[in-house]
């Protein structure tokens, strides 16, 4: 056996035995959420009120209850909860609560004829990505006008039991506002966008003039800045804060070795921060800067924001879609979890492969640089390292090909995990990122550690998790195909580094290729280039690394751009003398 | 500054020796310095160079700089100003072109060693030369052999720190070794200085080169315009006299000259006749008083359209990359400067050059080479042959000029050069 075949046999092996380790490990819990159903509290008031469900945290309030029976939902259909209070609910609960009088007569519609009104209320707990409108019907003629909420932004409506097709339905909103809306031929409307259900929606249904049904929904909701939100962001917190930790003790670590090694007093003093600012010029670096922001508030508020998601839409970054309100859904997750995708009906399948074929065409790992949330933390940290000055981890070849093999164990794990039962999600760091901004309480199990290390690692050394991200990779992939590219004229480059030093994916191909076949315009992408145009931004050569998309130059390296930017100093801190 | 050397007392020997180092070499960096004025179309800004390369050089002063601020030594280009200046000093390269330093130090050193190298031990044995003398530190980078030999020689009589040149650079830790010697070079130059190193001091020192650099890269773009707006011997001037000069200074007076020369691109004033043939000079270094080449080229109707010398554009071209502004981050980009780009033939793969002397044909629209070796220099003469091959491939004019510090060979060298010159001009080479 040569040693080549060794060596390959032996990675073969740890990588095995870190993928047994990582199956093992994913189940470890960082912080867990207990089930909703368990941490839920209903009381009711009999406060004169409209019939509504309302949310503070945890605990449920029915308002208007005088009278009312209320149900919960269960496998074995409508439970009646007595007296109307629960400390938690059912075991055997799916998560929907209703409430219904009696039917009485009264004139609603100021015809000055009494119809026969009932009037309803119904709750879905736990809004989560697995939510099934089928499993949630009521079904039962105690509440015979029922609303489905299938999709954010998409409602069905049934009378006993049966779908409601074509007819003339009315939401009051929250604010007050009153949408007429008729159904199609299956009872399904989509007049009402995220945010206008977020506040509660009174649906009103007239038949004819002798009936009036009225039914108040109500979400689990997460409103930003509310109890509930700083709840969510608790594991969030607690991550950032051991993170802190971390690379404080790293610092201080570190300096101490440095002077025990004996290391020059300069050197050893690793933390300078200093007044000395860069001034930045408007460029490709600040428009990919805002271009992050936009995506980073899409794909946390995105919902929010925009009162619609395109969740049929599968962005193929670790943009993770626990978080409901993220403006497209993600396609990380079909990826990890291909035996459910298989299970789906075929449209799913449709749309994922639609959509990642598309974004590996017209965009690749442009979308790495400009749009995933986690790349856009990672940048973060790396800002803050840059602003207090202190030393980096600088990697080499060396430990580049290190992270290249833990690449493709997570690669394994990826794509692997779910086919023998597992998930990545319990071990992917991105779960604990949006999902907890959006206000959603997430459980963690692995991802929380992973977070931590996500952090700390992109602190020393920028975008490090990038480089084994095995979704980033999955869309690199095909990147001979893509529309954007990176180019190089070798003649023009003298060969300094510079782009090499400044690239986070470590690609030294950059820096050294020389032969093409226009040397002029030699074609340098990568699998692992994620276009953020550092390389070329460091260039100090005229049109020596270009950006294009789809043949227009985006980017070009320029020897006065590059000057500008090493030279601006924040005015006032001129050197006195000279 | 430290005065001690000037109230050495002199046996009469000695004091007849200087006298006579003195008048010759004066006598040659007026001769020079003459004749460059001498040359047409010499814009009003190059005065300042001038001035600096005839203090320096006539009259025999040390450079200005600020008081209390020593000055270092320095011998290549891969030895960082900046980082001489951030540990409050000042960097003065001292590569030797005198001929008259030359005579001396060919007694001391082997017949073999390079004019550069003999010019420099002959400014060490006659102690004549304040800008030399006074010099705090000798910083030496191991390069070639005689470089090699000249740290050993140079430490024996002068505080010297050596910086070791990996031999490559393509590979991660041949950079990284660099960047450790640059650390004990730190170290060095704060026991010299009493300055420490720190991050803030070391930014402001790049900003301050990149400041140099900017102007350096306007006056580039203003060189290349066609048709020309300097000659290639006021150029080399200005380059020289950098070495010499504090640096802000010098960007201002590269300010007011390129200020000068857009003027002049603006109401049409060139600096030579189109139809001159337009030279590119490379190889070993042409250091001040040494100018007898850049001279004969345009003095024989040759224009000097660039060069890729180390003491020329190339001295202060490259740029060091900040692309993590920790101080590790600062020293690695003054490592990776050092090293990457640099075309010295002294590195044992040097590919680059062959690219980077293609890329200035174009933007220079060359259309002959003259290639300098200073006899002696092995380094420079090996890589001949490559840069022949490929000069032959893209159909340019190549002559190798071997030469060294003296002027016994002016006549011959001019007959070479206006036959090349010639050869251009009526060879059917016009582009
Ligand atoms: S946890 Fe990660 S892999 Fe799973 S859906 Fe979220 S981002 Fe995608
Ligand atoms: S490589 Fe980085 S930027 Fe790209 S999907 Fe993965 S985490 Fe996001
Ligand atoms: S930064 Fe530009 S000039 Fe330097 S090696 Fe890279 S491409 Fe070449
Ligand atoms: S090659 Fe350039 S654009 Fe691509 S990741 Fe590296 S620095 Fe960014
Ligand atoms: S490179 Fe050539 S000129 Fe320079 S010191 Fe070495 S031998 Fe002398």
């Amino acid at each position: 056996m040569n040693t080549r075949m060794k060596q390959g046999l032996a990675a073969g092996l740890l990588a095995a035995a870190l993928a047994l380790v990582a199956w093992f490990a994913v189940d470890i819990p960082f912080y867990t959420w207990s089930d909703p159903l368990e941490r839920a509290s209903l009381t009711t008031l009999r406060d004169d009120e409209a019939l509504s469900f309302s949310y503070s945290d945890d605990a449920i309030t029915l308002h208007g209850g005088e009278g009312a029976n209320i149900y919960a939902l269960t496998e074995a259909g409508l439970m009646e909860l007595e007296n109307g209070k629960a400390d938690s609910l059912p075991g055997d609960c799916l998560g929907t609560l209703a409430a219904v009088k009696p039917a009485f007569r009264a004139d609603t519609d100021g015809d000055g004829v009494a119809e026969t009104v009932v009037d309803a209320a119904r709750t879905d707990l736990a809004f989560t990505y697995d939510y099934d409108h089928t499993v949630h019907a009521l079904s039962d003629d105690r509440v015979p006008f029922d609303v489905l909420y299938p999709r954010r932004g998409q409602f069905v409506f049934t009378l006993n039991g049966a779908p409601l097709a074509s007819a003339a339905v009315t939401a009051t909103l929250s604010d007050g506002r009153e949408v007429a809306f008729t159904t199609d031929a299956s009872g399904v409307s989509t007049a009402l966008s995220i945010n206008d259900v977020r506040g509660g929606v009174t649906f009103v249904y007239r038949p004819d003039g002798a009936h009036t049904f009225r039914l108040h929904y109500q979400i689990e909701d997460n409103t930003v800045f509310s109890l509930r939100w700083l709840k969510a962001m608790m594991p969030f917190t607690l991550i950032l804060l051991i993170a802190l930790v971390l690379i404080i003790l790293d610092v201080l670590a570190r300096r101490a070795a440095y002077r025990k090694r004996g290391l020059s007093e300069a050197r050893a003093r690793i933390f300078q921060p200093s007044a000395v600012r860069k001034r930045s010029h408007f460029g490709f670096e600040i428009v990919r800067w805002g271009v992050m922001l936009l995506s980073f508030a899409g794909l946390i508020w995105g919902g929010r924001l925009l009162g619609t998601t395109f969740s049929k839409v599968d962005l193929p970054v670790l943009a993770c879609p626990y978080n409901l309100d993220q403006t497209t859904s993600a396609g990380c997750y079909w990826f990890s979890h291909i035996t459910e995708l298989l299970e789906r009906p075929p449209s799913y399948l449709f749309w994922f492969l639609g959509s990642f074929v598309a974004f590996a065409l017209l965009f690749g790992r442009m979308l790495c640089g400009f749009v995933c949330p986690l790349g856009f933390l990672q940048d973060v940290t790396h800002e803050a390292r840059m602003a207090l000055r202190i030393e980096g981890i600088t990697l080499n070849e060396r430990a580049y090909a290190v992270l290249r093999f833990i690449k493709w164990v997570m690669l394994t794990l990826f794509l692997g995990i779910g086919l023998i039962g597992g998930s990545f999600c319990d071990l992917c760091p991105a779960a604990a990122l949006t999902p907890a901004l959006a206000g959603f309480k997430t459980s963690l199990y692995f991802s929380g550690f992973m977070m931590i290390a996500v952090i700390v690692s992109g602190f020393f050394k920028r975008r490090c998790f990038c480089n084994i991200c095995p979704m980033g990779y999955l869309l690199g992939l095909p990147h001979k195909a893509s529309l954007a590219r990176l180019k190089k004229d070798a003649v023009a480059c003298t060969e300094c580094g510079a782009c090499y030093e400044a690239c986070p994916m470590g690609i030294k191909s950059i820096f050294t290729v020389r032969e093409g076949k226009n040397e002029r315009a030699i074609d340098v992408t990568t699998t692992d280039c994620i276009f953020c145009g550092d390389c070329i931004r460091k260039c100090p050569e005229d049109g020596a690394l270009y950006m294009t998309l789809a043949g227009v130059k985006l980017y070009n390296a320029s020897r006065m751009a590059f000057l500008r930017d090493q030279a601006g100093v924040r005015k006032g801190k001129r050197e006195k003398h000279g | 500054m430290d005065e001690k050397n000037n109230i050495v007392q002199l046996t009469p020997m000695e004091a007849r020796r200087r006298e006579r180092f003195d008048r010759k070499q004066t006598a040659t960096a007026e001769k020079m310095l003459r004749r460059v004025r001498e040359l047409t179309h010499c814009p009003k800004a190059l005065t300042p160079f001038l001035d600096t390369l005839s203090q320096v050089f006539v009259d025999r002063q040390d450079v200005s700089h600020p008081r209390n601020v020593p000055t270092v030594g320095t011998y290549c280009v891969m030895v960082p100003p900046e980082l001489i200046y951030a540990q409050g000093a000042m960097p003065v390269k001292l590569c030797g072109g005198s001929y008259t330093a030359f005579a001396v130090g060919d007694d001391t050193a082997p017949r073999d060693a390079c004019p550069l190298v003999k010019a420099v031990m002959g400014f060490e044995d006659i102690d004549a030369m304040p800008a030399y003398q006074n010099c705090a530190l000798m910083a030496v980078p191991v390069t070639c052999d005689c470089k090699k030999k000249l740290a050993g020689w140079l430490s024996e009589r002068r505080p010297t720190a050596v910086l070791h040149v990996p031999a490559n650079r393509d590979r991660d830790e041949d950079m990284e070794r660099f960047v450790r010697e640059l650390y004990a070079f730190s170290d060095h130059l704060s026991e010299i200085t009493g300055v420490p190193l720190t991050s803030e001091k070391l930014s402001l020192a790049f900003h301050r080169l990149a400041e140099a650099q900017t102007q350096l890269s306007r006056f580039i773009a203003l060189r290349r315009r066609h048709p020309t707006l300097i000659r290639g011997t006021f150029a080399m001037a200005v380059m020289n006299a950098a070495s010499y000069t504090w640096v802000p200074g010098w960007t201002r007076q590269l300010t007011r000259l390129n200020d000068e020369l857009e003027g002049l691109a603006k109401s049409n004033t060139m600096a030579v006749k189109d139809n001159q043939p337009r030279l590119l000079l490379t190889g070993s270094p042409v250091i001040f008083p040494n100018f007898k080449l850049p001279l004969l080229i345009e003095e024989m109707g040759g224009l000097l359209a660039a060069d890729e010398t180390c003491m020329g554009e190339r001295g202060l071209y490259d740029p060091p990359v900040i692309v993590d502004s920790s101080l590790n981050g600062m020293m690695r980009a003054l490592a990776n400067r050092a090293t990457r780009p640099c075309t010295c033939p002294t590195f044992a793969d040097n590919r680059r050059r062959l690219y980077r002397v293609r890329q200035m044909i174009g933007d220079y629209h060359i259309q002959g080479v003259v290639y300098h070796v200073l006899r002696g220099c092995l380094v420079y003469d090996y890589e001949y042959a490559v840069m022949e091959a490929e000069m032959e491939r893209l159909g340019i004019p190549i002559i190798r000029v071997e030469t060294d510090y003296n002027e016994e060979d002016v006549e011959q060298l001019r007959i070479r050069i206006e036959a090349f010159i010639e050869l251009i001009k009526y060879g059917g080479n016009d582009t």
